[in-house]
């Protein structure tokens, strides 16, 4: 009896940990993706009909074991890198990621060459 | 004498540092000039050139399930619309005219509709489809990457999307965009 209430005890913890992960995934999931339809807004904050769909079918992918990876890349594929909040660095955007650096570096070259004088 | 050496070296910074700063400034204008004509719905759709996804559901009219074989190995207009969508009303017509080439089949997607009400409405303005897709939960047209209605894609003969439009299609559309897709 004991051992049957111990085995019960441990299928619900390891239950609740798992929807836990999932609830996890889905919340920074729906941080992270962009709602098509409106003007700058992520699916989190969105109500519009087409960021119901996605939130629905995230929770779905989620349910069925997908990873944030894979479903990023699921609606990457079908709406373009655009959905992403952190789109991956590509021929179009490096100087977007590493313009700063570069500005950053030359300013500090510049000011450091004027303060030595 | 101090002075005048002193004033023609502030002149200098001054020159210097204000072409710094208006190249900075066209710099960043031109950007948000840019910016203004930029919409980044006209994102070209990562789906062209890939093949139209299998699907398995049920056919507005007779109820029959239908799925990727029931495509014809022709030139195929895709057009996802709905009863409720008003742009879709717009374009109607160029459908209809579009239907009566036979050189192309034109199947539609009936997106997140009331099946009753979208019977309603084509029977009211004319069914150009020869087949219809009953989208009623928008899996299908999740996968599609579909935005919202109307929106209209071209098939190869072999399943493969070639073209996507947003928003109602009209001559010019059709005519400079779409045609020279479509011929064989």
């Amino acid at each position: 009896m004991k051992r049957i209430s111990l085995f019960i005890a441990l299928l619900i913890t390891l239950n609740i940990s798992f929807a836990d992960d999932i609830d996890k995934q889905y919340s920074n999931l729906i941080e992270e993706l962009r709602c098509m339809v409106c003007q700058n807004q992520n699916l989190a904050e969105s109500e519009a009909p087409l960021a119901v769909d996605m939130k629905e079918k995230i929770k779905e992918m989620l349910r069925s074991g997908k990873n944030e990876d894979e479903i990023k890349m699921f609606l990457s594929d079908r709406y373009s890198s655009y959905i992403l909040y952190e789109p991956p660095v590509n021929k179009q955007n490096i100087i977007l990621w590493f313009g700063p650096f570069v500005f950053i570096i030359l300013i500090g070259f510049f000011l450091l060459k004027r303060y030595l004088k | 004498m101090q002075s005048l050496v002193l004033d023609l070296e502030n002149q200098d910074i001054m020159t210097r540092s204000l072409l710094i700063y208006s190249s900075i400034f066209i710099l960043v204008s031109f950007f948000l000039f840019k910016g203004l004509y930029y919409d980044p719905k006209k994102i070209q759709s990562p789906l062209i050139g890939k093949t139209f996804p299998n699907f398995e559901l049920y056919d507005l009219d007779n109820n029959i399930l239908i799925n990727n074989n029931n495509f014809l190995s022709k030139k195929t207009i895709i057009n996802v619309w709905a009863s409720w969508c008003l742009e879709c009303e717009r374009e109607h017509s160029y459908l209809i005219n579009l239907s009566k080439n036979k050189e192309i089949d034109l199947i539609g997607i009936n997106y997140k509709d009331n099946p009753t009400d979208a019977v309603a409405w084509l029977s009211m303005r004319g069914n150009p489809y020869r087949m219809i897709i009953k989208d009623q939960q928008g899996d299908l047209s999740l996968d599609l990457g579909v935005y919202g209605v109307p929106e209209t894609y071209i098939l190869d003969e072999n399943q493969v999307i070639l073209y996507k439009h947003i928003g109602p299609i009209n001559n010019q559309i059709i005519q400079k965009e779409m045609m020279p897709l479509l011929r064989y």
